[in-house]
């Protein structure tokens, strides 16, 4: 009896240990197959509908894996979103950019994934507060088999 | 833009319509760097079908996007963030910049409005920022105000009506598109996002891709005094080299031409006579063939100023170059491409024989001519798309009844306000049951050319007049169903022609065919239509009804 409750309480904190290191990728052990690092957020009022964060997404892993949601405890809302070129770049005045939420990003074996200005990114709508340049916000990525990898995002001006 | 687009050249469309020659036609350096920017040549598709941008050059601030010839600047009359009126004319003396976005929009306007204000504080030489929405709708005076002041409370944000947006946007060749994508931010805009340098003179100078960077914004703004314009004076007067993209050698015939012109020579009975304004023709008409064409024609003068009026009359002569026919005079007539802002002539006319033609357009008003132009072209045996009295392929159009036509049909169209009438029956139904109908192939959401909006809202309206007669739009490009919502299928970095547009060969949009009860192509229209002209087209299908 005593014995049992005692590697119970062993795998609980193993478990809790591969929790935080899983959470904390930032700082993850190399054996983490998809990490999350540069991340940050542009600065912004609070009053501006949405703002943007972006980050690289890198998977060391041997299988693909996908960013299927973000959240935050900075913006009400979190999506990710595409910036896409529109149009014909023939036509008179080449095109448009435009933009759409995306449900899932593959991030395939051994490759990576830069969300940046003009690309993917991670939209906050409904911010909490004002994006000043050097806070910090903490911005977590759900992936499909990863699971959710929470990092610090810095908060520049550009 | 070294040949006239063609129709074995899908994707090379034409300029037309309100976009402004000044930027698309003469800056043709700049129109091409900008397809760089936006997905060109260097833009290749990744392996997950997203967009790559073209890896870093090694040189962007030597990227050459300059406006060559320099042009004045195009009108800029709205209101800004205090609710006063602005007009860059009245602005001269100081370099601005002028790009054009929405406040909702949390990456594109951010990204470029950083790099700007990082660019205005390292500048040497002081420069005004202006940001023009095109989103009047959510941007009033007040949220352009908020938005702008987090930046540098000393940019000017323009507002104004939707109708003086839109028309701000087509003059200065900016694009823009409401996207219900479904987020929680609300609607996006796609937009044109390209910004514009204007000198101190009112002269548009340059044309900055999204994503330059501050250092591109700091160096071109420095090197407007470094780039000086042959013949500079104070005043942003006429300029060198005439504008021309769609007829790119078309030749202006100046007032002071030797009265052995070939327009003296082949013009219509009785007036020989030039005016004294250089008239710069773009033919909007890509499909011609043996046969009856109807040729569609804008006109500006060298500073862009608009030529087609309805008091204007245009004369067409056209001679074979190789003399195997005789020239041909004819009247064009004058349609609205966008009623009271911009015009267009055409002219119907028969071609004998294919080959090199050579065209010339003499505009006269009442008090005397105005001016005249040279134009080459060529005619071909047969074009891609079904000539007049050719029977109408048929093909499956998307109806309603398709299982991914959705509630609100956005499974079918980029209409954001669909009008059930034109979902209703597919082409090869319609044939089937000899009922006369009109197809029109364009996209509302991403239709690449500036025609495309007035002819939704016309079509809507001619529908109503015509209730016997079938309607039929159909998206020509390909398209992927996303979340119920069509999106281009971007696999090859660019709007690709989809099976349905193919099987017309139509080389752009958009494309109107008026087919009668037998099956034929009784009308058709490229490009540019007035409504008249159609109604006219489906009296004459249908025997005079309506």
């Amino acid at each position: 009896m005593h014995t049992l409750r005692r590697t119970r309480l062993t795998l609980v904190v193993v478990a809790s240990v591969a929790l935080l290191a899983a959470c904390s990728s930032a700082a993850a052990p190399p054996s983490a197959a998809v990490s999350v690092t540069d991340a940050w957020a542009r600065s912004s009022s609070a009053t501006a509908s949405a703002a943007a964060a972006y980050a690289t997404i890198t998977n060391a892993g041997a299988t693909a894996d996908a960013l299927v949601g973000a959240s935050s405890p900075a913006a009400a809302t979190v999506e990710v979103h595409e910036t896409v070129a529109m149009g014909s770049p023939a036509a008179s005045s080449g095109g448009m950019m435009g933009m759409r939420p995306i449900a899932r990003v593959e991030i395939p074996a051994g490759g990576s994934l830069q969300l940046k200005p003009g690309s993917y990114h991670i939209m906050l709508i409904g911010l909490v507060k004002d994006l000043a340049v050097g806070d910090t916000i903490e911005l977590t990525l759900r992936f499909e088999k990863t699971g959710p990898i929470t990092v610090k995002a810095q908060v520049r001006a550009s | 833009m070294t040949s006239p687009s063609r129709p074995s050249s899908p994707n090379r469309l034409p300029v037309i319509a309100s976009v402004v020659f000044a930027i698309a036609a003469a800056g043709g350096i700049g129109v091409g760097l900008l397809g760089v920017a936006l997905g060109g040549p260097p833009a290749t598709p990744a392996g997950d079908g997203r967009i790559a941008w073209p890896a870093a050059t090694p040189d962007p601030l030597k990227r050459p996007t300059a406006i060559v010839p320099v042009v004045p600047a195009p009108a800029l009359v709205l209101t800004d963030q205090d609710g006063r009126p602005f007009d860059l004319a009245s602005a001269r003396g100081t370099p601005a910049l002028v790009f054009f976005g929405y406040t909702h929009c949390p990456d594109v306007c951010p990204t470029t409005l950083a790099d700007v204000r990082d660019a205005v504080r390292r500048s040497q030489v002081p420069v005004r920022v202006v940001f023009v929405t095109i989103d009047p709708a959510r941007d009033d005076a007040a949220a352009l105000k908020q938005y702008l002041s987090f930046y540098n409370a000393g940019f000017v944000g323009l507002t104004g009506t939707a109708a003086e947006i839109r028309r701000t946007a087509d003059a200065w060749g900016v694009q823009f598109a409401r996207m219900d994508n479904g987020s929680a931010n609300g609607y996006a805009m796609a937009h044109t996002a390209d910004a514009f340098l204007v000198d101190a003179a009112g002269r548009l100078r340059d044309r900055i891709w999204f994503g330059a960077g501050p250092d591109v914004f700091v160096d071109r703004i420095a090197s407007l005094a470094a780039r000086p314009i042959p013949g500079d004076g104070a005043s942003p007067g006429p300029v060198a080299s005439p504008p021309a993209l769609a007829t790119p050698a078309a030749t202006p015939l100046a007032a002071a031409s030797p009265s052995g012109s070939p327009l003296a020579a082949a013009s219509p009975s009785g007036t020989p006579a030039v005016g004294s304004t250089t008239v710069l023709p773009t033919l909007t008409t890509t499909v011609i063939r043996i046969g009856a064409n109807r040729l569609v024609m804008t006109v500006a003068d060298p500073n862009n100023r608009e030529l087609a009026f309805p008091d204007v009359t245009a004369h067409f002569t056209f001679r074979d170059t190789d003399a195997a026919a005789p020239s041909i005079a004819v009247d064009g007539y004058f349609i609205w491409v966008s009623v009271g802002n911009k015009g267009a002539f055409v002219v119907d006319v028969v071609f004998p024989v294919p080959g090199a033609w050579t065209g010339t357009i003499a505009l006269q008003k009442s008090t005397g001519p105005i001016g005249a132009a040279d134009f080459p072209f060529s005619v071909v045996n047969r074009g891609a798309t079904p000539a007049i009295g050719d029977p109408a392929p048929s093909i499956h159009t998307p109806t309603a009844a398709d299982p991914n036509a959705g509630e609100n049909l956005y499974g079918i169209t980029t209409d954001v306000y669909p009008d059930p009438r034109f979902y209703q029956f597919s082409v090869d139904q319609l044939l089937a049951a000899h009922r006369p109908f009109v197809l029109t192939f364009y996209s509302p959401a991403y239709c690449p050319t500036t025609a495309c909006g007035p002819l939704l809202k016309n079509m809507k309206a001619i529908a109503d007049e015509f209730p016997d007669v079938a309607f039929v739009h159909v998206e020509p490009h390909a398209m992927t169903n996303y979340g119920g919502r069509l999106m281009p299928d971007y696999s090859t970095g660019q709007l690709e022609f989809n099976d349905l547009a193919k099987a017309y060969g139509i080389p752009v949009e958009p494309f109107v065919f008026v087919v009668d009860a037998a099956g034929r192509v009784a009308a058709s229209f490229e490009l540019i239509v007035g409504s008249d002209e159609i109604r006219a087209a489906i009296r004459a299908a249908t025997g005079g009804g309506a």
